[in-house]
C-alpha cells in the first residue's frame, strides 16, 4: 500500500518537477512577407529559436512559411511543423527535416501531436483534416462528417485519444473517434482561427474566431459560450491559456492588440498602448517567468509584457510576420 | 557518331519531304491565302530557330543558369560558363525558379562537367531547401524537376536530399503528381489556363521531361503535353499573340500581348512572330522536341474565321464555393484581321484574370496597344480568401507586396464578381451590376491611341479604326473619356454598366462610314432600371439577349453551358473527361489519346 502511494504520488508530482527543473525554449515560426514573392529571394522565413535580449537563430528551413508547430510532450526533439508544402517532422530537435507528407497535402495551417500518444498526430488543411498514427509515416484523409474542409486549427484532447476539435470556414468540429467522424460544435458557423485547450484543466476550451471574439468551454468542447464585452465581434487569431494558471487567458487578433482576461474568461481588458502593430499572430505564456506574455505581431516582430500588457518589451525580430508561438520544454 | 546523326537526321528529313508532299496534296494547296511551306522546310526553319536560340544563350553570358547550360549544350565557352556556375552556386535561390534551370545545367552538362563540379550540384539539393510554391506553375516546374534529379541519383536516401525523402519517394511521389496533373488537364483543363505570360513554365517542365526522362512512358506523356499545350495556343494565336481571354496576366502584357513568353515559343515553334530570345523556348529547343506539322497549320492558318470553344476550370478553390473547380467557359473568334474572345465572367481566377478583350493584327506584333477591353477593379479579401489560405483581412495588404497593381482603382486587370459577359461570333456584351458599397465601384476601359481613328457618334455608339478591323463599342450607360499615356480610359461610375461590342474587316466595306451606317441601322434596345439587360441584332443577324444574372440566348435559345466541350472547334474537339484530344486540319488528324498514352495520325482519303 505504502508503495503504490508513494508511486502515484511521483506520477502526480512529475509534470511539476519537470516545469520546476526543465528550461523551456520559446521557438517562433516567421512569415517576412515584406516583397515576398515565391521564387524571387532567400528570406529567412521559418523557425526561429529564442537566444535572449532580441537574438534569435534560424533553424530548419528557409523560405518555408510554416503557420505552426507542435511537439511531443515526452520528447522535445520531435516536432512537428505545419508548413505551405506539408507536415514537416523532426526527430532530432530541428537538425534535421523530412516532409512526411506527399503532393496531396498542402496548405498546412495547424498541426497537433496527440499528447498521450506522439505516433497520432493531425493537420488542419484548406483541403481538410488527415491524420497518421504513426508518427508521420503514413497519412490519411479524415473529412468524414466535415463540411466544407477548409480547415485552420486543430487540438487534441489531452485526456482523451479520442477525442480532437477542429475549426474551420463554418464552425468547431468535434470528433470522438480519433477523427474517423465530425460533427459540428459550438454555438455559431462562423469562421474559427484558433482552438487552444489546457492541460491542468482539460474541460476549458477557447476558441478564436472571425469578427465573433472568443468562444469558451468549460465541458471539453460539448458546449460553448461567447465571451462578453468589447472582444466579442472582434477577428481572434490567437489564443492561449496559461499553463498553470486556467484563470490567466489571452487573445489577439486583427487590430485587436492583445485581450487579457485574469479570470477564467468573464472579463476581457484590451491593450494597445506601446504596440507598433495591431495585428496578433502568436501568444504564449512563458513557463520560465511567471507573468510573461509574448506576443507574435503581423509585420513588427515579437514584444512581451510582464505587467499584463501595461507595457511591452521588443524582443526582435523586426518586420516579421510571426504566425505561431509555442514554448518547448526541455 | 556525329557523322551517323547528321547521316540520320538527312533521311528522316528526306522521308519526311517523300510523306509531307503526298500530304500536301490533301488541301493545303487548294487554299490560295495560305500557302505553307513544305514540312522540311517547316522543320528546317524550326531547326535553325532553334540553333540560334541555342546560340544567343551560349554566346550572351549574362551569368545566368541558362548561360551555362547552352554553353556546355555547345561545348563552348566551358571556362566561363563553369565560372558563372561556381558563382551562382555559392547562393542559390528561386525555389522551383532555381530547380529548372539547374536541372537544364545538371543535364545538358552531363557529360561534360567535371567530378568535382557535379559533386557540388548535388550536394545543393541537400542543403538548398526550395519551396515547393501554391501555384500550378511552380508544382509542374518543382515535381519534373524532382523527377529527373532523382532519377539521375536513384538510390539515395533521405540525408541526401533536401525534403527528408528517398529518392524513391520522391521520385514516385513525383511521378503521381505529374500523371494526375496531366489527367486533371485532359479531364477538366487547367486552372492557371490560356495565360501568355505563365504559358513558357508549362513547356519548360514538358520539354525537360521529353528530353530527359529515362522512363519512355513518361517522355511520351511529356511529349503528348507538348502537343496539347501547343494546340490548346495555336487555336489562339494571331500572329504569335496568345488571345483571348486569360486565367492570368500582367499589367504590361495585357496591353502588350508579344511581351510574354507565349510569344517568344511562338516565335520559335512557328516563326510567325518578331524574335525574342526567351529562356522557356530555349529549353523547349534544347528538348528535341518537334511540333507535329498540324499544329505548324493550325497556328498559321487564318483563311478562314472561326469560333473556337474551351472549357477550363478555376483554379483550386479552399473557401467560398460549393465546387473546387468551376467551369470556365471560354469563347474565342479568330479571323486574320483580329480575334475577340472571352470567359464568362466572375471570379475565375484571383488577381491577374483578363475576361475579355478584341486584339487585332498588327504589322508588328511587338509593338503592342493594339487591344479594346473593359474591366470592372474588383479587390477584396473575400476573393483571395476564395483561392489562398491566409488571413482574410490581411490577405490584401499581402498581396500587393508581391502584385503592385491589385489594390489599385486603375488596374486593368482583375477578376469582378459583378461582371458578365457572352459573345457570339464578332459580337459580344458585357454587363455589370456593381453594389455600391464595392471598393472600386466604377468600370475602366482601354482604348489606345494607336487607333487609327475613334468617333463618338450622337447616338452614343463609339466607332473605331484598328488597322484592318472597324470596331463599334455601344457603352450602356454615362461615361468619360480620360487621357493617359498610351490610351484613353473610358471611366464610367454608373453601377449599372456594360457595352455592346461589333467587330468586322475593313474589307467589307467601303469606306469606315460606310461600317457605322450599317451599325446604326441595328437594332438595339438596352435597360439599366433593375438588372442591366440588352436584345440586339448583330451585323450577321443573330439576335443576343443578355440579361445580368440571367442564361443568354442566342436567336432565342438559351447558351447550353451544359454541354460545352473540353475543346469544340474546328482544329480541335475534346469531349469533357475524355482525356482525348483530337486535332483536326482539313484532311490531316492528330488523336492524343492521355487514357491509354497513344497518339494516331491519319490522312483522309479523298
Amino acid at each position: 500500500m505504502m508503495k503504490k502511494q508513494l508511486f502515484l504520488t511521483l506520477i502526480f508530482l512529475f509534470p511539476t518537477i519537470s516545469l520546476v527543473t526543465a528550461k523551456s525554449n520559446l521557438y517562433v515560426s516567421v512569415l517576412i512577407r515584406e516583397n515576398y514573392i515565391v521564387g524571387a529571394k532567400n528570406l529567412p522565413t521559418g523557425l526561429y529559436l529564442w537566444q535572449g535580449d532580441t537574438t534569435w537563430n534560424h533553424i530548419g528551413w528557409k523560405n518555408l512559411p510554416i503557420w505552426s508547430i507542435d511537439t511531443a510532450s515526452e520528447n522535445p526533439d520531435y516536432m512537428f511543423v505545419a508548413a505551405g508544402n506539408g507536415a514537416l517532422r523532426t526527430l532530432d530537435g530541428g537538425q534535421s527535416w523530412k516532409i512526411t507528407t506527399d503532393w496531396r497535402v498542402t496548405e498546412v495551417s495547424d498541426v497537433s501531436i496527440h499528447p498521450l500518444d506522439h505516433h497520432l498526430v493531425y493537420i488542419a488543411t484548406s483541403y481538410g483534416i488527415w491524420k497518421t498514427t504513426d508518427g508521420g509515416e503514413s497519412w490519411r484523409e479524415s473529412n468524414n462528417g466535415l463540411n466544407p474542409t477548409f480547415t485552420q486549427t486543430i487540438q487534441c484532447d489531452a485526456s482523451s485519444l479520442q477525442r480532437v476539435i477542429a475549426g474551420g470556414e463554418e464552425g468547431l468540429f468535434l470528433s470522438t473517434n480519433q477523427g474517423e467522424s465530425w460533427k459540428p460544435t459550438g454555438p455559431l458557423p462562423v469562421p474559427v482561427k484558433d482552438i487552444i485547450s489546457n492541460r491542468q484543466t482539460p474541460r476549458l476550451w477557447l476558441a478564436g474566431t472571425e469578427k465573433h471574439g472568443v468562444l469558451i468551454s468549460r465541458n471539453q468542447g460539448k458546449t460553448w459560450g461567447t465571451a462578453e464585452g468589447d472582444i466579442q465581434d472582434q477577428t481572434i487569431y490567437k489564443v492561449t491559456i496559461h499553463q498553470n494558471n486556467p484563470k490567466l487567458m489571452a487573445a489577439g487578433g486583427y487590430q485587436t492588440g492583445v485581450f487579457i482576461s485574469r479570470d477564467g474568461g468573464q472579463t476581457w481588458k484590451q491593450n494597445k498602448k506601446g504596440l507598433k502593430t495591431l495585428d496578433i499572430h502568436g501568444l504564449a505564456f512563458d513557463p520560465n517567468e511567471k507573468q510573461r506574455l509574448w506576443i507574435g505581431t503581423m509585420g513588427d516582430g515579437v514584444y512581451f509584457s510582464e505587467d499584463f500588457g501595461k507595457s511591452w518589451n521588443y524582443a526582435g525580430l523586426s518586420g516579421a510576420l510571426v504566425s505561431d508561438m509555442k514554448f518547448i520544454t526541455r | 557518331m556525329k557523322l551517323y546523326f547528321v547521316l540520320l537526321f538527312i533521311l528522316t528529313i528526306c522521308i519526311s519531304c517523300v510523306k509531307i508532299d503526298e500530304q500536301d496534296l490533301n488541301g493545303l494547296q487548294k487554299n490560295p491565302e495560305y500557302q505553307p511551306p513544305l514540312y522540311a522546310e517547316m522543320i528546317k526553319g524550326y531547326r535553325a530557330r532553334c540553333d540560334s536560340l541555342v546560340d544567343y544563350f551560349a554566346d550572351h553570358q549574362a551569368g545566368h543558369y541558362m548561360n551555362v547550360a547552352a554553353s556546355l549544350y555547345r561545348q563552348r565557352n566551358i571556362d566561363r560558363a563553369l565560372k558563372s556556375l561556381d558563382s551562382l552556386m555559392q547562393n542559390p535561390r528561386g525555389d522551383m525558379f532555381w530547380m529548372y534551370p539547374f536541372i537544364t545545367v545538371t543535364f545538358t552538362g552531363r557529360d561534360v562537367l567535371p567530378n568535382d563540379t557535379r559533386q557540388k550540384m548535388r550536394e545543393l539539393w541537400r542543403t538548398y531547401t526550395p519551396y515547393r510554391g501554391d501555384t500550378e506553375n511552380h508544382w509542374a516546374m518543382y515535381y519534373a524537376s524532382l523527377y529527373l534529379i532523382t532519377q539521375m541519383y536513384p538510390d539515395d536516401k533521405g540525408d541526401k536530399w533536401f525534403n527528408g525523402r528517398s529518392s524513391q519517394e520522391n521520385h514516385q511521389e513525383a511521378r503521381d503528381y505529374l500523371i494526375s496533373w496531366m489527367e486533371l488537364t485532359t479531364r477538366k483543363g487547367q486552372g492557371e489556363f490560356d495565360s501568355p505570360d505563365y504559358y513558357g513554365v508549362y513547356i519548360i517542365p514538358m520539354a525537360q521531361l521529353y528530353a530527359w526522362s529515362k522512363d519512355k512512358t513518361m517522355k511520351k506523356r511529356a511529349g503528348m503535353m507538348l502537343d496539347y499545350l501547343i494546340a490548346d495556343f495555336s487555336v489562339e494565336n494571331l500572329n504569335g499573340l496568345y488571345v483571348g481571354g486569360h486565367s492570368r496576366t500582367y499589367p504590361v502584357q495585357v496591353l502588350n500581348q508579344w511581351k510574354t513568353s507565349a510569344a517568344g515559343i511562338s516565335w520559335l515553334l512557328f516563326g510567325n512572330t518578331p524574335y525574342q530570345p526567351r529562356s522557356q523556348a530555349f529549353v523547349l529547343a534544347l528538348s528535341g522536341y518537334q511540333p507535329p506539322e498540324i499544329l505548324y497549320h493550325i497556328a498559321n492558318d487564318r483563311s478562314e474565321p472561326y469560333v473556337h470553344k474551351e472549357l477550363k476550370r478555376t483554379r483550386h478553390r479552399l473557401r467560398f464555393s460549393d465546387e473546387r473547380n468551376a467551369p470556365v467557359y471560354k469563347y474565342t473568334f479568330m479571323r486574320k484581321e483580329y480575334a475577340m474572345g472571352c470567359l464568362q465572367g466572375g471570379l475565375l481566377q484571383p488577381i491577374q484574370q483578363h475576361t475579355w478583350d478584341i486584339t487585332w493584327a498588327i504589322d508588328d506584333p511587338s509593338q503592342g496597344y493594339n487591344t479594346i477591353f473593359t474591366v470592372h477593379p474588383y479587390s477584396s479579401g473575400h476573393e483571395l480568401a476564395m483561392y489562398f489560405p491566409e488571413e482574410i483581412k490581411l490577405m490584401t495588404q499581402a498581396v500587393v507586396k508581391s502584385k503592385g497593381t491589385y489594390d489599385s482603382p486603375d488596374k486593368w486587370t482583375s477578376a469582378s464578381p459583378f461582371e458578365q459577359v457572352v459573345q457570339h461570333r464578332n459580337a459580344l456584351i458585357v454587363l455589370y451590376n456593381i453594389p455600391k458599397d464595392t471598393r472600386f465601384p466604377h468600370i475602366s476601359g482601354f482604348f489606345p491611341k494607336s487607333l487609327k481613328r475613334r468617333r463618338v457618334d450622337d447616338s452614343g455608339w463609339i466607332f473605331c479604326h484598328a488597322d484592318n478591323a472597324f470596331i463599334a463599342y455601344f457603352p450602356l450607360n454615362e461615361y468619360e473619356w480620360q487621357e493617359e499615356e498610351n490610351n484613353w480610359r473610358l471611366f464610367s461610375t454608373e453601377l449599372k454598366n456594360g457595352a455592346v461590342v461589333q467587330a468586322d474587316v475593313e474589307s467589307n466595306y467601303n469606306s469606315f462610314k460606310e461600317f457605322q451606317d450599317a451599325i446604326l441601322k441595328l437594332e438595339l434596345s438596352t435597360k439599366m432600371d433593375s438588372l442591366p439587360s440588352v436584345d440586339f441584332n448583330s451585323l450577321d443577324g443573330t439576335r443576343m439577349q443578355f440579361t445580368y444574372d440571367q442564361v443568354p440566348k442566342i436567336n432565342g435559345s438559351l447558351v447550353n453551358y451544359n454541354t460545352w466541350k473540353l475543346f469544340d472547334g474546328p482544329f480541335l474537339k475534346a469531349e469533357r473527361n475524355s482525356q482525348k484530344l483530337q486535332i483536326n486540319y482539313k484532311s490531316m488528324h492528330r488523336l492524343l489519346d492521355f487514357k491509354n498514352i497513344t497518339v494516331k495520325e491519319w490522312i483522309d482519303s479523298r
